[in-house]
């Protein structure tokens, strides 16, 4: 009778405010490793019991799924629980060298940290930059540029080049991934003025590259 | 001594009653008084007497006495008669008639011839002689008994004698009028039995009844058999003998009584319960509204107290329901609880009719169990939980033998919350059930 009354006691306790939910976890990166110099799409693995509250009444659940992932400093993949915890992104070669920390903060604070999870090693850099010809612009419209790597690891770059202009701003500021040298990149120049202007490009490892002057239109 | 006389009728398949009366007849005054024996008589004698009072003296195993006792007052000759027989329905072959002459004494004035020797005979008993005065007047006691009619005076005077008869006008005996029974139950008919003596000279006979029905069912000589049946709403019931030319001979009041319909009617309250203790077991289902639905089943331990309609049960039982959602594009959601209600309960067994029985419930209890949420997008999550619940029943069952199946219908409040949850896993509950009582 004393160990009913125990289990009763005990369950009230744990049953009437509600179970604590668990701690997230990062099940898995991958890769989980990667050289500076490239750029690719890495796969977290997140495990979680999402805030849920399940009303049989009106037989209606909601959940919380809004949630934070950071590799390093850097903002990774969607702003949601999304695909039962799988998340896929892009990750740029804007790592330097080094081990990075993998964050989960999700709607209700709770909070996963996978320490040293990815690491980032030394890479191979072009050795610069070339930019095809620009022709003449309009403001707010977007443009293909043409990228070129010259030298660098074998089979070409694969990694991603910043961009900016020079008294202008361009979107997006990262490029998208090298492939075998190549890269023909779709940006948006937006001016203040009409004027001529020249695109730099530039990578993590200091190697940088410019365009002719090309005249930008309101 | 003379002889009882006896008037016994023929006999019939259950033998009349053989009586006699000691002494066989006798003579009206203060004194006045004879035994009344009966033997013969089976159990429910019944008697009946025209004039006077019929008490019971000392009897033996084979005989019946009486002791009867003439009215105070009584003086004038008359012809009592006895009745008696056995059994509420008798016919006239099953009563014995007893008639006890009864003589009365008077002086009797007579004038005849100066000093003349006065003798007088009445019904062949002399009286005298006796010497009238010089006027010729005389005052002779004499008995007279029913029968007489006449007295004859006989004077004597040196050598002539004159017989002058004198007629006597007696006054008629009183009938017999007896009811068996002696009262009518609820307006049910009752037999009357007129006997009129031999000394009746008015002629017919009648029975006349103020509120009942009279029917004539029986005659023999002078000897009839009515049978009387009250009007409804009578209580009683005056009748009247008499001849047809209006002379009333006797009279008796008809009771009807009516029985307690209250003892008749009412059957005996059930005796009061003692303690017992009560298992038993039910399932069913319940409805709250949305998913809070599911089955249920409960085990049940009561015990009875001891002179009173209730019981005190203890219920351990089990719920179960779950339900699922789609939550935007994430999937879907399921959550199911499972519930095991401890609760305490008090049943009234409000009626019981016969095999049938009806019981009123109230009580209320706590709903320990689990809650698990699942999903096809996130980890699974079980927690523990605790609601409450009051409700109030009402059971209605056959008593089969030494068990007793039941429904129940229970209205039930309850709510079971938790910050993933919020269910009410009670609203309508309906259980068939079955218990047994040990004692």
């Amino acid at each position: 009778m004393t160990r009913a009354l125990r289990f009763l006691i005990a369950l009230c306790i744990a049953g009437c405010g509600g179970a604590t939910l668990p701690p997230p976890s990062v099940v898995s990166v991958s890769p989980a490793a990667r050289p500076a110099s490239t750029s690719g799409p890495v796969t977290l693995t997140l495990d979680a019991v999402l805030p849920t509250f399940a009303d049989h009444g009106s037989s209606t659940a909601t959940v919380d799924d809004r949630m934070t992932v950071k590799i390093g400093p850097r903002t990774f993949g969607p702003s949601r629980w999304a695909d039962a915890g799988v998340i896929t992104d892009f990750l740029p070669s804007v790592l330097p060298e080094g081990s990075y920390d993998v964050t989960l903060v999700l709607g209700d604070g709770r909070l996963a940290m996978a320490t040293d999870a990815f690491r980032v090693s030394a890479g191979t850099w072009p050795v610069g930059y070339t930019i095809d010809t620009i022709p003449e612009q309009t403001s707010g419209s977007p443009f293909g540029v043409t990228l070129r790597a010259q030298g660098g690891q074998d089979g070409g770059y694969i990694g991603t080049v910043n961009f900016a202009v020079p008294g202008a701003s361009v979107t997006p500021t990262i490029s998208g991934p090298f492939e075998a040298g190549l890269r023909v990149e779709v940006i948006t120049v937006t001016v203040s003025r009409p004027g001529n202007y020249h695109l730099d490009v530039s990578d993590l490892g200091g190697r940088t590259g410019r365009s002719l002057d090309f005249r930008v239109n309101q | 001594m003379v002889s009882a006389f006896i008037l016994a009728v023929a006999t019939s398949a259950q033998a009349a009653p053989v009586v006699e009366a000691e002494p066989s007849r006798l003579v009206l005054g203060p004194r006045a008084r004879a035994e009344i024996t009966v033997r013969n008589a089976g159990p429910g004698l019944h008697a009946a007497v025209s004039m006077g009072t019929l008490t019971d003296a000392p009897s033996g195993e084979d005989f019946k006495r009486f002791y009867w006792i003439p009215p105070a007052e009584a003086r004038a000759p008359a012809l009592v008669l006895f009745a008696f027989w056995t059994g509420e329905s008798p016919t006239l072959t099953d009563v014995t008639v007893l008639a006890l002459p009864c003589s009365g004494r008077t002086e009797l004035a007579i004038e005849t011839e100066p000093a003349a020797q006065v003798t007088v005979e009445v019904a062949g008993a002399r009286f005298g002689p006796r010497r009238a005065d010089r006027q010729g007047r005389l005052k002779l006691p004499v008995e007279v008994g029913p029968h007489a009619h006449e007295a004859r005076v006989i004077a004597e005077l040196a050598d002539q004698s004159k017989i002058r008869v004198i007629p006597l006008n007696l006054p008629p005996s009183a009938w017999l009028l007896g009811l068996t029974p002696e009262s009518s139950v609820d307006g049910a008919p009752v037999h009357a039995l007129i006997v009129v003596p031999d000394t009746e000279e008015s002629a017919g006979i009648e029975l006349v009844a103020e509120g009942a029905k009279v029917e004539r069912e029986q005659e023999a000589g002078r000897r009839l058999l009515f049978r009387v049946t009250p009007e409804p709403g009578r209580s009683t019931v005056p009748l009247v003998a008499r001849t047809l030319d209006g002379s009333v001979r006797a009279e008796e009041t008809l009771t009807v009584v009516r029985p307690v319909v209250s003892a008749a009617v009412v059957p005996p309250p059930p005796p009061p319960p003692p303690a017992r203790w009560v298992l038993g077991g039910a399932i069913g289902g319940y409805v709250g509204g949305g998913s809070n639905a599911g089955p249920q089943a409960a085990f049940i331990v009561g015990y009875g107290l001891r002179n009173l309609p209730l019981v005190a049960e203890l219920e351990v039982g089990v719920r179960s329901q779950s339900m699922s959602a789609q939550v935007g594009t994430l999937g879907v959601q399921d959550s199911s609880l499972l519930l095991f209600p401890i609760e305490l309960a008090l049943r009234w067994e409000a009626i019981s009719a016969g095999t049938f029985r009806l019981g009123i419930r109230a009580g209320g209890g706590i709903l320990p169990g689990s809650h698990h949420l699942s999903s096809n997008f996130d980890a699974d999550l079980s927690e523990g939980v605790l609601g409450w619940e009051v409700f109030a029943a009402a059971q209605a069952g056959l008593r089969v033998g030494p068990v007793e199946p039941y429904l129940e219908v229970r209205p039930a409040l309850s709510k079971v919350s938790t910050s993933h949850l919020e269910a009410r896993p009670g609203g309508g509950i309906f259980s068939v059930g079955v218990r047994g009582e040990l004692r």
